[in-house]
């Protein structure tokens, strides 16, 4: 039975408020590029072409049961342009990869503690983005370029998306995407290995530049999504907790990562939290955030997950995606009741992968279609 | 959370260079909205 774009509304905002819906919602996490794939669309033509990754992603939702979805991929002209170290598109097809990068030094901390944004525009944008910083009429030249294509590229891919959404209901449960203040400065600022030896050399000046820039997440979260609501959500990756020491954790990265948090849900947003990794020993933390977070796990079990914070927050995730590409047909849909059978009663859940699907090789079609069926018409409450 | 940069010239309390109190109603937020592209999008080259 498919759903309404209405009653699809209905449910995703019952379970995100941990109220019990009629259903189970279905949220999709393959991404454009295997859509693309899926499309049987060449993968570089496509990702320099929004209008063909609307058309896959037409093709994708018209095969594979959805109630929502959302994403912004990483489109290459975009990169090409504003020639970034920080995010290159390979040689074969233009996918972007992400090589660890530290566009601050250690000895600039104080400058970027004094103004975050300045030392952004003045230091680090030059170091990462060197074409963004050449002399004279060079570089402002290549920032618009930048800008344009940024614009152009983006507007295209959304107001097609929009349509599609339209056509098949669905919802799109994300906009606008932030870091948590520590991952900000420890992920293009100062880079994995910057950021680990500044824990154990340096905290007192890792906590201030964490510190110093949650209002930028702040702002830029008001300025992406600028009108609170349940949906569309706010997405934040978690990307350095399960690297951290407990201790670490609790002084450098929880107490702004919180506030942030709290004070956007107390603004009537909704967030979408993707906890990387394992956050077993977080769970007590995780307590302390309120009702309005969509808690997006990768390896926790949501059985656990469910009963250490399932009252307050709307839980989603924890479906392995190897098992789409490795097993059957029948042990995928028992891996699916197996979870929905842990994590939807009482509501407040969402069946989703543990991650995002990137490649054709990551998850067969007809496991994936299999699961999005079985999912939608076993989640029923009664 | 509040946010300065002196980089960013929005109009807060005082009217930026240029502009007098009493345009207020008229050139404040679109001049602001300026702001916030110019730093969102510089932001979004660092995620």
């Amino acid at each position: 039975m498919k759903l309404t774009a209405e009653q699809r509304t209905e449910m995703i905002k019952k379970a995100i408020m941990c109220e019990k819906p009629e259903r189970v919602p279905v949220i999709s996490k393959a991404e454009p590029s295997y859509a693309i794939q899926y499309a049987g669309y060449d993968l570089k033509k496509a990702l320099w072409d929004p209008e063909m990754i609307v058309k896959a992603t037409d093709k994708m939702y018209t095969d594979i049961y959805c109630d929502a979805g959302g994403n912004m991929p990483r489109f290459p002209l975009i990169y090409k342009t504003n020639g970034s170290k920080a995010y290159v598109p390979r040689a074969e097809d233009d996918f972007v990869q992400h090589p660890d990068v530290s566009g601050l030094l250690a000895e600039e901390y104080d400058e970027y503690i004094a103004d975050p944004f300045k030392c952004i525009v003045d230091t680090v944008i030059p170091r990462i983005y060197p074409v963004l910083a050449e002399e004279g009429s060079n570089g402002s030249l290549n920032y618009l370029r930048a800008m344009i294509s940024d614009n152009q590229v983006k507007s295209k891919y959304l107001a097609g998306c929009a349509a599609v959404e339209k056509k098949h209901g669905v919802i799109n449960i994300r906009r606008g995407a932030i870091e948590a203040p520590f991952d900000f400065v420890a992920d293009l600022l100062r880079g994995f290995t910057g950021i680990s030896m500044d824990i154990r050399r340096d905290p007192g000046r890792v906590l201030a530049a964490v510190e110093a820039s949650a209002p930028l997440m702040y702002r830029l979260a008001k300025i992406l999504n600028p009108n609170p609501g349940t949906i569309p959500s706010i997405f934040m990756p978690l990307h350095m907790p399960s690297y951290m020491r407990t201790k670490d954790f609790e002084k450098l990265y929880w107490p702004s990562f919180k506030k942030l948090v709290c004070d956007l849900v107390g603004e009537g947003y909704t967030m979408q939290i993707f906890f990387e990794k394992d956050w077993t020993r977080y769970y007590d933390y995780l307590q302390e955030l309120p009702t309005g977070v969509i808690a997006y796990f990768e390896d926790d079990d949501l059985g656990v997950v469910k009963e250490k914070i399932g009252k307050k927050l709307c839980i989603m995730g924890n479906y392995p995606i190897t098992m789409l590409r490795q097993s059957t047909k029948q042990q995928c849909i028992d891996k699916a009741k197996e979870i929905v059978d842990k994590a939807a009663p009482g509501g407040g859940y969402l069946f989703c992968m543990d991650k995002s699907i990137l490649d054709l090789s990551d998850a067969k079609p007809e496991n994936l279609i299999a699961v999005s069926e079985f999912v939608h018409e076993y989640g029923v409450y009664k | 959370m509040e946010f300065k940069s002196e980089m960013l010239k929005y109009w807060d309390d005082e009217p930026v260079a240029g502009y007098k109190v009493e345009e207020k109603d008229i050139v404040m937020d679109p001049l602001n909205n300026v702001e916030d592209a110019l730093f969102a999008f510089i932001m979004g080259l660092m995620y």
